[in-house]
């Protein structure tokens, strides 16, 4: 790589970009700038996201750049909200991500990172700086079937809940909610058990699995391995919600 | 005139008032008229939040019983329930009653309620034409022939004196809605100043103006308008004392309670709907005012909360019945019977305190305690600096009813003061101090196709516009677009002005509101409000040109019909992209200058609006395929709206785009009209709230001016379409105001449904 534009890499570095959503309201707390980044390591059946797998795929953008897409529309995020970064993973361009952050920092804006939080242990603490909070989604109580949904382990997604809590971060804990896979009552219990271990947990979010994201798995030349199946029952998701809550007095299940 | 508010006038009539100022805060109001003092001075800011609110009372909702019924027949009749054929005034038709024991507040535009008046004096075809289409009984004869035989109507007057390319340009519909077919309001009276000061007190002013004039040496020519218009002023006022009178008011003196200073107020504002054929029918700002006479009578003892939301869900069932007799055509500009009863709420007084009195709260708690509808046009002046609790009941108000339109308070109180009000759907005025020649809108989309093809209509290949040169080339170049736009957006102000000071002087003279004027200053301020539609199309045609390949299709002719892009996707208004906003604003901004260059009629300020009403609809029904990819015959976006589609990003970034165009250049006001699903917005009711109060203050700090706030799932729309007797009073916000979903037109109903819905 030439010399200068290693330099700029290190100042400003590149990243693909999915995509950007100016007005996110269900990534984090208020009125939030989410941003995009593809790629994926996890293949989770449920995934509404399909396209965001593939690495390299989007726009490739200096971090400058798909900041100044930010700049300009801060007011709207600076009462409650701020900059979320999803993807995607997000860790999978841990750099660029990083620089995304410390940029938002400078605009004074709240940080979040949406992540499944394994890639965690490749990166320093000083990584985490300016992220004030993480949602970390938790696919499943089981490390077996943790590893069959989504093709990875379950103990370094714990453990980054774990060390986020020991960095002082909020936490924000999102979980689908799938017919057949995470709908069960001994599931749900488990769950519980995990969530009360994480200090910095602020928030559990539960989610109900939509085949919505049915139609992208079609179009990225994939069979869906959900198909068929369809958005979990109220029953299940307030069942759900009172074992946790039961759980877990002191933490809001919305 | 240097003499208005005369001040011994008034002084005089302090000694008459008997008691009815005891308990108020004294000051500069007292000697002059000047409601904006009295409020000052008077007011009592609200910053808790609503839970003090209470709900309908037992009076109350036996009125509402009465009310449904006749709303009922109204539906079943198929949207009229009849018409008063003696020509509407204020003292035409008897006192009108819906369930006289149960009603706190008196008076209907007719006999009886939902009863339609006539104004054959604006014009005589609507009138025939309206009672025509609705099946009714037809003027009767003496009538048909005074208006046609002796009297002129304005529409009469204006198509008399209109000019050969003004009849072109209307043809084309390159410049239309115009109001010259029917009287239309162009104001908003100060209703307040009634309640406050009697009508004698106003009187004597006036007549004092008058004499002043009066009294010069040498009168000119406006001179002499003025004279005639200060004569039918104060004739209106004995109309309206008259019409107190009628109603066992005494309207000469002021109100000495706060129900007196409900119904003053009411009376001068139906006086005014009775005198004039309405598109619109503002009220102004009120809610502060009258809750200083709340106030006053609960320190008394003589008022109860429940006393005092009894007084505004009364006043907002009158409203809710403001009815005007319209044709088929109306409707398919205005669809679903709008009459832009706008009340304008909140905001900020000079001094920095909230003018949000609890009775603000009270006007929107209506949506509750009897049910949403799309009356009064609920709007809200927001400024950041407003209460939280105001600002979270809005929003809550807001989502659950689809009813409400914000404002942006810190735009317009440098501009017009804080006793600034809406009036219509978006026009500020300082109430009681401005009127607007009301201009409706030139299709700048036309204009452009226009210079394209060098004055041709794309539809009917008439020359519009003489000596300009269409294209010649395959392609588009963008400088020589832009060139040719700019010509033709010179020619086509100029025309527009023409038919502008034609239809005003018109109005003036054969449909003068008496009524509004007598309850404004003498020495007004006026403004030509012109208006542009199709601003995101052109903008997108320009960036098609500009960052595309565009290539033209012509016909056998040589007319150019259509456009094709070669050159991939470019970069679209609404996206916060300035490649493309820019050209946005660059359109409007030109097109404002040259308007500015051209005189209007006594002094008026030239302003525009980016406002199109429902009539986006039926704008893009005459207009041609466009560079940008839109289809010959589509509706365009609303107002200021970008195209449906365009927005990639979502609505923060759309908002942001939006807000670039400046006030500066469209002081008529700019307006977005936008739908959230409420799933998109936020997990919870709370965080709903939340963010869209979050969103609403960040729209409104980058400088956007209007909103239109529609969260509903695009499925409940479709089902509304489909199955429309589920769905009665589902409201939906369209530009400008609010209305029944079902009793759009099935076109206008496809527009709102294939609008960009922010959901995810």
């Amino acid at each position: 790589m030439p010399r200068a534009l290693m330099e700029e890499q290190q100042d400003d570095p590149r990243g693909f970009v999915l995509s950007h959503e100016s007005a996110g309201a269900l990534d984090g707390p208020g009125l939030r700038h989410v941003v995009f980044l593809s790629g994926c390591q996890m293949r989770c059946h449920y995934c509404h996201n399909p396209e965001s797998w593939r690495a390299g795929h989007g726009a490739w953008v200096k971090a400058s750049e798909a900041l100044s897409k930010v700049a300009g529309l801060a007011h709207f995020y600076r009462n409650g909200g701020g900059l979320t970064l999803s993807g995607g993973e997000p860790l999978l361009q841990a750099e660029f991500c990083h620089a995304l952050a410390q940029g938002a920092k400078a605009m004074g804006l709240h940080v979040a990172l949406d992540t499944n939080g394994e890639l965690h242990e490749n990166l320093p603490d000083s990584f985490f700086d300016p992220i004030d909070m993480l949602l970390l989604d938790i696919k499943h109580s089981d490390p077996v079937a943790h590893k069959e949904l989504t093709g990875r382990d379950l103990a370094p997604v714990l453990d980054c809940a774990r060390r986020a809590s020991a960095l002082g971060k909020e936490i924000w804990v999102r979980h689908v909610v799938v017919p057949g896979k995470t709908d069960s009552c001994e599931h749900f219990e488990r769950l519980a058990g995990l969530l009360q271990a994480i200090p910095a947990l602020a928030r559990v979010d539960l989610l109900p699995f939509h085949a919505m994201g049915s139609f992208k798995w079609a179009s990225v030349g994939m069979v869906d391995p959900l198909a068929g199946v369809e958005a979990p029952s109220e029953e299940a998701m307030t069942t759900g919600r009172a074992i946790l809550r039961q759980a877990l007095p002191s933490v809001p299940v919305v | 005139m240097s003499h208005m508010n005369e001040l011994g006038a008034i002084s005089q009539s302090i000694g008459s008032t008997e008691g009815a100022w005891e308990g108020f805060a004294g000051g500069p109001w007292q000697s002059a008229i000047d409601t904006q003092d009295f409020i000052a001075r008077n007011i009592r800011p609200w910053t808790g939040d609503d839970t003090f609110l209470t709900g309908a009372t037992d009076k109350t909702k036996r009125l509402m019983v009465k009310v449904e019924e006749v709303l009922r027949a109204e539906r079943d009749a198929g949207g009229v329930l009849g018409a008063s054929l003696e020509p509407s005034a204020i003292l035409a038709h008897a006192p009108g009653f819906i369930d006289k024991e149960n009603e706190t507040i008196f008076g209907l535009q007719t006999e009886a309620p939902l009863k339609r008046a006539v104004h054959p004096r604006g014009g005589l075809r609507v009138v025939k034409q309206a009672l025509h289409e609705h099946g009714l009984e037809a003027l009767p004869a003496h009538v048909e022939k005074a208006f046609s035989n002796w009297a002129k109507t304005h529409n009469q007057a204006v198509f008399d004196a209109y000019p050969a390319d003004v009849l072109a340009a209307r043809r084309a519909m390159i410049i239309t809605g115009l109001p010259d077919a029917y009287g239309r309001g162009r104001l908003t009276g100060d209703f307040r100043r009634v309640a406050l000061y009697g009508v004698d007190a106003l009187e004597r002013v006036k007549v004092a103006d008058k004499a002043a004039l009066g009294a010069k040496d040498e009168l000119s020519a406006e001179d002499i308008e003025a004279l005639g218009e200060l004569g039918e002023q104060i004739r209106g006022l004995h109309e309206l004392k008259a019409l107190g009178e009628a109603h066992g008011c005494d309207l000469s003196r002021p109100a000495t309670n706060a129900r007196e200073a409900f119904q003053w107020l009411y009376l001068a504002y139906l006086a005014a709907a009775k005198q004039s054929d309405g598109a619109a029918t503002s009220i102004g700002r009120i809610g502060g005012f009258l809750d200083i006479y709340i106030e006053r009578d609960m320190e008394r003892g003589l008022l109860d909360e429940a006393g005092a939301q009894e007084l505004w869900d009364q006043l907002t069932i009158k409203l809710r019945l403001i009815r005007f007799m319209r044709t088929k055509a109306f409707d398919e500009l205005f669809s679903g019977d709008p009459t832009w009863v706008t009340i304008s709420l909140g905001g900020m007084g000079q001094d920095g305190r909230p003018l949000c009195s609890k009775s603000d709260f009270r006007v929107l708690h209506c949506l509750s305690t009897l049910g949403p509808a799309p009356e009064p046009n609920l709007t809200i002046l927001w400024s950041q600096d407003l209460p939280e609790g105001f600002k979270k009941f809005v929003a809550r108000m807001s989502i659950e009813s689809r009813a409400i339109q914000i404002e942006n308070d810190d735009l317009i109180r440098p501009e017009h003061g804080s006793d600034a009000a809406i009036s219509c759907c978006v026009s500020p005025m300082a109430q009681g101090k401005s009127m607007q020649y009301f201009g409706a809108r030139c299709n700048l989309l036309k204009t452009l196709l226009h210079a394209i093809n060098g004055g041709r209509d794309e539809l009917s290949g008439d020359v519009c516009a003489p000596g300009f040169e269409p294209v010649s080339g395959d392609y588009l170049e963008f400088e020589d677009v832009k060139a040719r736009f700019e010509a033709m957006m010179k020619r086509t102000a100029k025309v527009y002005m023409k038919a502008l000071n034609i239809l005003h002087q018109s109005h003036d003279l054969h449909a003068y509101e008496a009524i509004q004027f007598a309850l404004h200053d003498t020495d007004l301020h006026r403004t030509m409000a012109c208006g542009i539609a199709g601003l995101s199309h052109v903008a997108d045609s320009l960036s098609a040109i500009k960052y595309g390949k565009v290539r033209v299709v012509r016909d056998e002719s040589g007319l150019i019909t259509g456009y094709v892009n070669e050159g991939g996707a470019f970069p679209r208004y609404g996206n916060n992209d300035a490649r493309a906003d820019d050209l946005a604003v660059w359109a409007a901004q030109t097109f404002m200058a040259e308007l500015r260059k051209l005189k209007a009629r006594r002094n008026a300020v030239v302003t525009q609006s980016a406002l199109t009403i429902t009539s986006n609809v039926v704008y893009g029904q005459h207009t041609g395929a466009s560079p940008d990819g839109r289809k010959g015959g589509k509706p365009f976006a609303p107002g200021a709206n970008p195209s449906n589609g365009a927005e990639l990003n979502g609505f923060v970034a759309a908002g942001a785009s939006v807000a670039r165009i400046p006030f500066s250049d469209c002081a008529d006001g700019i307006s977005w009209t936008v739908s959230f699903a409420p799933s998109s917005l936020g997990r919870t009711a709370q965080e709903r709230v939340d963010n869209l109060t979050s969103f609403c203050d960040g729209y409104m700090s980058m400088g956007g001016y209007h909103a239109n706030l529609n969260v509903i799932d695009r499925a409940t729309l479709i089902d509304a379409d489909r199955h429309p007797e589920k769905y009665p009073n589902l409201c939906v916000r369209v530009s400008g105001y609010c209305v029944l979903f079902y009793r759009l037109t099935p076109a206008q109903r496809q527009d709102v449904i294939s609008r960009t819905f922010h959901e995810r």
